[in-house]
């Protein structure tokens, strides 16, 4: 019989105690705060080395479902907070997890979610020092939830801002967009599709540490996670108060993911990423950028695709193929017809 | 001049007895400035011995006086009762005395501006343009006239106005016509109480006027006669873009199919169907059936495009004018250049807007020349510019009246009075909906609603939407109280209103988008504030409904029944919901709407299994069935949804609408299933079962047997048409049938025939007929369109009618 998780692991009694030791001890071993106390201590000379200002980010992780083609909720709960802190220009060093169980998980399923986020932490260089874990009854919540919390450094000299995009920016993405998002519909829905579509689940701590080698003055960048391109160029745009163009020819769409739009309805600038960046950079720095970006795996798909025309308003405009220009809008709620 | 005004009773001003002479100063509002008043009220004092001056004040005409009573009392009658041909008077204010002293004889003063004084006026009417008058085309053909061939004559009773006009009052100085200056013949005959021309406001003449030129395709103008250069063009099946009065037009020469072809591919614009102009009547006569009101609204001043049946006898046209249609638009010259570039043609010339795909239309003429050379061969141009731009006015004739379905030229901004009880109606700003939008501002002396602007789905377009906005509240120095919006979250007029509320510090208030259009319909018939309640039967493609309804488990409405009136109200009856897959897309791809309502109704299992064979459903098995299948049941993008649009998607699938997947243009299903309707000629047929459901306390017209019949007739192999036709009449006595159940248990005062479905003749007019047998107080849509240009003016009726209950409740 397979072991599963009852609410007395919850109950900070032995069966916790043990499960702490079986599944957790081993995969987040820290470096020196490995010792099991209520907090993680970490000297401010290790983080003095990084940089002059700390970085410090939480996100919650709810993703139905758990494992999805291209990834699984550890690894975008890890990946998502070192990106969290990777686009503010930080070095991520640091990470807590805390988890939300529901009764009845199996053991081995919680399993593999720790070990893809050891994997993730690993590979980007992050340590997780600290967590926490609450089991809920059976229907309280779905499999499990996972909140992160991340620490990185940020090195003197980088000033990236949601309000430096300044007229003549170039904007840069680093590959295709929409693929989590439509790695995750076509999960849940039987489309009867040729291929699976991957999710896009990474770490950009390296790329944007590259990209930051080449051009120290990034003025925006921010990863496209919830709401797409769409909600992050509508940030800025609303935030550094300027009209961008975008140009839907020069937008990398696969055309696997731009299958599963046509037949859903979605528009894949406003599906959700989970391994994108969106960096507004200026214009003498954009060819340097995109090279250095181009030479890393996570972003050999990277590509121009507007620039601020415009530094009043707040507005992103596309120009389609057919020469109209659309505007693409934040969404309220949902995505409901307008057509009468 | 549309609109529902009544005269303001003149105020009775007690003037002393006897052959004594009195002073007043009489005001009087309405169209009253650009059509001759000021000499016509010259050459009336004259003639009755009245002395004093005239004078435009803002958009008003003051008149001040001294003459005996009789005389005095005289011209007031005549200027309330029998003002000139093209002036439409609201309001005549009379006071005694006058402000300054006045000599002998009677003068025409300077116009007063806002920028001299400042006196809050409200809405009033803007004189509109107008076509040219049969004076003014008989010097246009007369050799021996100095206006022979003149492509800008014009008088006091025709010609360009709100199109030039940069400010008011109406005088040439505040046009794009100041830059001509008069020469000595034209000044003349400005100065002469006995010409026509005198104070006319665009006169002009070969010598002094605005120049044609003809520019080709390279952009190098080319000498010689530009008329003559533009004709020999189309002759050679080329596509010229001429400047019209309200912006530029594509033309081309509409028998000439391969011509046409290029214009769809250079416009991307594949099916929609394109505009005739005609020379005369007797070529309109040709291409289709006139009825009475046809001819009229052809040949009125505002020579608007009339949607009329085109013969099906002779095929005399190209079908690619209008692919699949058997209603076309057919328009008379609206200026003197139209006239002399027809004056040859035998057939008629496809006349469309001069826009590339999705963009307002050109006003400018150099920004025509880079953005329309793309499409144009040609350029025919003149150097007076074109302050407002006004798409060309589009009517279709119901039931006896003319019901316009796109305000443009010679129609808006248009004027409206408020219907009785909306006397202390606040200031407000209304901003309509994405599609077909046009703005409103209403106060207390009235409501004015702007032209067309277009779809907000191009940044452009938004743009030159939020301009005329601007336009309109500077116009009127409008300051709103009030700004109102579509319920919808994500439409970009919605956007725009709320970032309006923001900057002037006023509240914005979110309206159903079909209450608005029931709104829209109640005032364009005068009904008053008290009138109680009124079912409205809203058919329409989409709106916003409210989410708080928990009787509601979407919120995309579309065919519904409304109880209520201005300040409220809700359903009691709705289309069974069914999925959208695919949200907008699926009013773009019928196929879609096809499957989603015979998957809800009978189940695509059945479908298959029972009617696999029929052609249509083969057709249908061809696109990704499984997969929208899926996504309806996972719940992913398919919005429940009640539109009576997307029904007519589902039918003009089945019935064959097109080869291609995609629909290009809004209404396209709606306008198939019309006209194969209408092509139906044969006995009387009864229509398809749709029926009521009553079992929850919101009645829905379910679907399940109407899905049924028509599938059997489709495996039957009957006629598209009488499916069609049957479909219609189904649909008709279910909206009567549940007309009459809401009579059962609601008292209610009218019955309001509102949305875009109402642009569908057979529909309006069947359902007339039968609701007026049943005894009903029928009101439909008279001079704001059923479609979604109303919305405007719902929504600020709406507003105005809240303020003033609020004001009263407190
Ligand atoms: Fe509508
Ligand atoms: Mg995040
Ligand atoms: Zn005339
Ligand atoms: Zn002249």
């Amino acid at each position: 019989m397979k072991e599963i998780i009852t609410l007395a692991h919850g109950a900070g009694g032995k069966a916790m105690e043990s499960l702490i030791q079986q599944v957790f001890v081993p995969a987040f071993h820290g470096v020196e705060h490995a010792v099991l106390e209520d907090q993680a201590r970490i000297p401010m000379r290790l983080l003095a080395e990084h940089g002059d200002r700390l970085a410090f980010t939480t996100d919650s992780y709810v993703v139905d479902p758990i494992f999805f083609p291209g990834g699984d909720i550890g690894m975008l709960a890890v990946n998502g907070t070192i990106n969290d802190l990777a686009v503010g220009g930080a070095m991520p060093l640091y990470m807590s997890c805390a988890m939300v169980l529901e009764e009845g998980l199996p053991i081995e399923i919680l399993q593999r979610v720790v070990n893809s986020m050891v994997e993730a932490a690993n590979a980007a260089q992050v340590s997780i020092v600290t967590g926490d874990t609450k089991v809920v009854p059976r229907g309280q919540c779905d499999k499990l939830y996972i909140n992160t919390t991340g620490i990185g450094v940020i090195n003197s000299g980088v000033q990236i801002s949601s309000q430096r995009a300044c007229k003549g920016d170039v904007i840069i993405v680093n590959g295709s967009v929409g693929d989590h998002g439509a790695a995750i519909v076509s999960a849940r829905t039987d489309l009867k599709l040729e291929a699976s579509i991957q999710s896009d689940t990474q770490s950009l701590s390296e790329l944007v540490q590259i990209m930051l080698r080449v051009c120290p003055d990034i003025h925006c960048m921010r990863d496209a996670t919830r709401g797409g391109v769409a909600a992050v160029l509508n940030e800025l745009a609303d935030a550094s108060r300027c009209t961008m163009y975008v140009d839907e020819k020069s937008i990398p769409v696969s055309p696997d993911v731009r299958g599963v739009c046509e037949i859903l309805g979605f528009d894949p600038l406003y599906l959700a990423n989970e391994g994108k960046l969106i960096a507004i950079v200026p214009e003498s720095a954009a060819e340097l950028v995109l090279c250095a970006m181009r030479q890393h795996p996570s972003g050999a798909g990277s590509v121009v695709i507007g620039q601020v025309v415009d530094q009043q308003g707040s507005a992103v405009v596309m120009e389609t193929q057919f020469g109209a220009k659309r505007v693409i809008n934040r969404l309220v709620g949902e995505q409901l017809p307008r057509i009468c | 001049m549309a609109g529902c005004d009544h005269i303001t009773m003149m105020q009775q001003v007690p003037l002393s007895d006897g052959k004594a002479l009195n002073t007043v100063t009489i005001c009087v509002k309405g169209v009253v400035q650009g059509v001759g008043f000021r000499p016509w009220v010259v050459g009336l004092a004259e003639s009755m011995g009245v002395s004093g001056r005239v004078y435009n004040h803002q958009g008003a005409v003051i008149i001040e006086c001294r003459g005996d009573t009789s005389s005095l009392s005289d011209l007031i009658e005549h200027i309330q009762n029998r003002p000139p041909a093209r002036a439409h008077v609201t309001s005549v204010d009379v006071r005694e005395g006058l402000d300054l002293a006045i000599s002998s004889g009677f003068s025409i003063d300077q116009s007063i501006t806002k920028k001299c004084v400042s006196l809050p006026e409200g809405l009033l009417p803007i004189t509109l343009d107008f076509a040219p008058c049969d004076l003014c085309l008989r010097e246009l053909l007369d050799p021996d006239d100095r206006r022979y061939r003149y492509p800008f004559i014009s008088c006091a009773d025709c010609g360009p106005r709100y199109s030039i006009m940069q400010s008011a009052p109406f005088d040439r100085e505040r046009t794009s016509m100041s830059r001509f200056v008069l020469c000595h013949a034209c000044a003349e005959e400005y100065g002469d109480p006995r010409d026509r021309r005198f104070h006319a406001q665009t006169i002009s003449c070969h010598q002094c006027g605005p120049k044609l030129r003809y520019i080709n395709g390279r952009g190098t103008r080319i000498d010689g006669d530009p008329i003559g250069l533009a004709n020999a063009a189309l002759k050679r099946g080329e596509i010229v873009a001429l400047k019209g009065v309200g912006g530029f037009q594509l033309v081309v020469d509409a028998s000439n199919g391969s011509a046409l072809d290029r214009l769809r591919k250079r416009k991307n614009r594949p099916h929609k169907p394109f505009a005739l102009m005609v020379r005369n009547v007797e070529l309109a006569k040709q291409i289709g059936q006139l009825s009475r009101e046809d001819l009229n609204a052809l040949t009125s001043v505002t020579a608007p495009i009339v949607l009329i049946r085109a013969r099906d006898s002779g095929k005399m046209l190209p079908d690619a004018i209008a692919p699949g249609l058997r209603r076309i638009g057919v328009m008379l010259p609206s200026s003197t250049l139209h006239c002399l570039l027809l004056g040859e043609w035998e057939t008629p010339l496809v006349v469309t807007s001069g826009n590339v795909s999705g963009a307002p239309l050109c006003v400018d003429n150099n920004a025509a020349l880079v953005e329309l050379a793309s499409i144009a061969d040609g350029f025919l141009l003149y150097d007076r510019d074109i302050e407002h731009r006004l798409d060309d006015s589009v009517v279709q004739c119901v039931n006896g009246d003319v019901v316009p379905l796109r305000l443009g030229r010679g129609y808006a901004p248009g004027y409206f009075s408020l219907p009785p009880g909306f006397e202390k109606a606040p200031s407000v700003l209304a901003m309509g909906a994405d599609l077909k939008n046009s703005v409103c501002l209403l106060d207390k002396s009235g409501v004015v609603l702007s032209p067309y602007n277009g779809d907000f789905s191009d940044a452009r377009v938004i743009e030159s939407g939020s301009t005329r906005a601007d336009e309109l509240l500077n116009h009127y120095d409008h300051h709103p109280s009030v700004v109102t919006v579509d319920a919808h979250p994500n439409y970009f007029s919605t956007a725009e209103g709320f970032k309006r509320g923001e900057v002037l510090g006023v509240e914005v208030w979110p309206v159903q988008h079909h209450h608005a259009h029931l709104a829209a319909c109640l005032a364009d018939n005068g009904w008053p504030r008290s009138g109680g309640a009124v079912l409205g039967v809203v058919l329409d493609g989409m709106g916003y409904g409210p989410p708080n309804d928990s009787t509601d488990y979407n919120a995309v409405w579309g065919g519904e029944l409304l109880l209520g009136g201005y300040e409220q109200c809700r359903r009691v009856t709705r289309f069974k919901p069914v999925p959208l897959p695919g949200g907008d897309m699926a009013a773009k791809q019928p196929w879609r709407n096809a499957l989603a309502h015979l998957h809800a109704a009978i189940g695509w299992t059945n479908v298959q299994a029972d009617y696999g064979r029929v052609s249509a459903i083969q057709r249908l098995s061809l696109f990704p069935v499984d997969a929208v299948l899926s996504m309806m049941e996972a719940k992913i993008n398919s919005p429940l949804s009640s539109s009576c649009g997307r029904l007519f998607d589902a039918v003009a699938f089945l019935l064959g609408a097109g080869s291609d997947e995609q629909m290009s243009y809004e209404g396209q299903g709606a306008m198939y299933v019309q006209s194969l309707a209408e092509g139906y000629i044969g006995d009387e047929l009864s229509g398809y079962s749709f029926d009521i459901d009553n079992h929850s306390d919101l009645r829905e017209v379910v679907f399940t047997n109407f899905w049924q019949e028509l599938l059997c007739d489709l495996r039957a192999s009957i006629k598209p048409e009488i499916m069609a036709h049957k479909f219609h009449l189904g649909l008709v006595e279910v909206l009567e049938q549940s007309v009459r159940q809401a009579g059962d248990e609601y008292d209610f005062n009218a019955v309001v025939l509102s949305g875009g479905v109402f642009q569908n003749v057979l529909i309006t007019h069947e359902l007339i007929r039968r609701l007026d047998k049943g005894g009903y107080n029928v009101l439909t849509h008279k001079n704001v369109p059923p479609n979604d240009s109303g919305i405007a003016f719902g929504q600020a009726m709406i507003a105005a009618a809240r303020w003033i209950g609020m004001k009263e409740s407190a």
